[in-house]
């Protein structure tokens, strides 16, 4: 009985435990997919400010 | 993460906790197979929901086909990709179960066979998918296949049917062949995986999303890098080669 | 229009025959591997003359599966090679005919090769000829249709990933076994003289509409991208 017990509770571990890894890599994916998005435009960004600021230089030249 | 997804995992969870405490605690044990049989509330639920995944990844795959909205090839690979973690927790709970009650972690049983099947048809589906570059061609490739293999599995279910089956009918179109508290917990079971199942598509199909725009924003990003450098080769006698 | 549909069909069988009796690559190809294949089964299985007739059913069909998977590779490249793929997309034509006279031509070559084989099959193990000899010819010629039409529009979806080689047998093994426990059976029931399993038979003409019918949906939407 308590053997059984025992083995029920690993079968309920591992059903659980795997969903919870599954969602843990979403999150771990979405995490690292934002970082990627926002790193991205913070670049662009800076991008864009140097455009400007050299386009102003060339005007002023 | 935001807070509705932080709800929405506070409360499956919450959810599950008392799943637990039915299928583990509340519910009785069997006859002949005795506790063991809690094993099912967790294997038939994931079953259930697996079918439910790929029968969702095949309305997507047709949606694809028909409208070629992005929208339907997000969930088409959201719902393919949980449609095979929850065949592979069938398949480990499966073979968990009958171990102890069949005495063979594996048996040729028509259900068992068609499930793995099931697994080896969509497991290749994700590696052509992540096999592909052009993700036109990609999405095309995985919605068609999609509804190959679906239209498929009857034909192989039939089959492996032919060949051998020891399967027991706990559920069939006469009804549940159980007393009503496991078909309770049963069916709690099911509603409670199902939740689970509807956060993780759409945790997936966000994720999906973020990625194309990312990549949609890089690519736009590129293009109009390349309509510049085009410009300035092109058209020599701008202001700034005048100054120069 | 139907008559240039038939045209059509006519002109890219002809043109595929042509090709491989100019470079007979994938008969050989063929040939040698499912020789081969046959010689290290027959070596594996001890030269075992005293095997079931569904075990030896079986082994018959898994070597012919594996043969017909590289088989596809080798024709495919074919086409790349001569950058017909490209071309042949501009057809005024359904451009599901284009799938009809690959299957067509396919099944052909891949005939040739279960002939040989399956002749290899009785030399190696040792075994007498099948009671069924009709039945056991209908069973290798359905299985092979069946096979040959599945096969040639795997190779169509596979075409452009990386993995090919590797995807190819791995989407079509899957996807293809009520084929191959159908013609399994069948073959078996042929060889040994058991009674002809009918409901194996009705698995294996619902395959054979499945593979008639379905590319026919699909075929043109996978040429487009």
């Amino acid at each position: 009985m308590s053997h059984q017990l025992g083995y029920l509770w690993a079968v309920t571990l591992l059903v659980w435990g795997g969903t919870c890894l599954y969602v843990m890599s979403l999150w771990r994916r979405q995490r690292q997919v934002e970082r990627a998005l926002r790193e991205w435009q913070l670049e662009q960004a800076s991008v864009q400010k140097c455009d400007e600021s050299a386009s102003f230089t060339a005007a002023d030249d | 993460m935001n807070w509705v997804s932080k709800g929405c995992v506070c409360l499956v969870g919450l959810l599950g906790l008392i799943d637990l405490y039915l299928a583990l605690i509340w519910s009785p044990p069997e006859a002949q197979m005795g506790d063991l049989v809690r094993i099912m509330y967790f294997h038939v639920a994931s079953a259930w929901i697996a079918l439910i995944s790929f029968c969702v990844a095949f309305g997507a795959a047709v949606g694809y086909l028909l409208t070629r909205r992005q929208r339907c090839d997000m969930v088409l690979v959201a719902a393919i990709e949980i449609g095979l973690v929850y065949t592979a927790l069938t398949l480990v709970t499966g073979a968990l179960w009958a171990k102890p009650v069949w005495n063979a972690w594996w048996t040729w049983d028509p259900r068992l066979t068609t499930t793995l099947i099931l697994w080896f048809l969509f497991i290749g589906c994700v590696l052509l998918r992540a096999s592909m570059e052009d993700g036109r061609r990609r999405a095309v490739v995985t919605a068609v296949y999609t509804v190959v293999a679906f239209l498929d599995v009857p034909l192989i279910h039939l089959s492996v049917r032919l060949w051998r089956s020891i399967h027991p009918d706990l559920v069939n179109d006469t009804g549940f062949h159980m007393p009503g508290s496991m078909a309770f917990t049963l069916m709690f079971g099911f509603v409670v995986f199902f939740l689970v199942y509807v956060l993780l598509l759409y945790l997936r199909v966000r994720l999906e999303w973020t990625r194309r725009t990312l990549a949609r924003m890089r690519g736009q990003a590129g293009v109009r890098e390349t309509l510049v450098g085009e410009a300035y080769r092109t058209a020599p006698s701008t202001p700034m080669d005048g100054r120069r | 229009m139907i008559g240039s549909g038939w045209r059509v069909f006519g002109l890219l069988l002809i043109n595929d025959i042509r090709l491989e009796c100019r470079r007979p690559h994938l008969l050989a190809t063929g040939l040698l591997f499912g020789a081969l294949m046959m010689f290290i089964t027959a070596i594996a299985v001890d030269g075992a003359g005293d095997l079931s007739d569904s075990m030896t059913a079986g082994l018959l069909w898994l070597n012919i599966f594996f043969t017909t998977a590289i088989g596809f590779l080798r024709q495919d490249r074919r086409d790349e090679e001569y950058g017909a793929a490209t071309g042949i997309r501009f057809i005024p034509q359904d451009l599901s005919v284009i799938y009809y006279a690959r299957w067509c031509s396919t099944l052909i070559f891949i005939l040739c090769a279960v002939t040989v084989l399956t002749g290899m099959f009785f030399l190696l193990f040792n075994r007498a000829g099948p009671v069924r000899p009709l039945w056991f010819a209908a069973s290798l010629g359905l299985g092979t249709l069946g096979l040959s039409g599945m096969g040639t529009f795997v190779s169509l979806l596979t075409a452009g990933s990386t993995l090919r080689d590797v995807l190819l047998p791995m989407l079509l093994f899957p996807v293809s076994l009520p084929l191959f426990l159908g013609v399994d059976r069948l073959t078996a029931s042929a060889l040994s003289g058991a009674p002809v399993p009918w409901s194996w038979a009705g698995v294996l003409i619902g395959y054979l509409l499945m593979v008639s019918v379905l590319p026919w949906l699909l075929y043109e939407t996978l040429m487009e991208v």
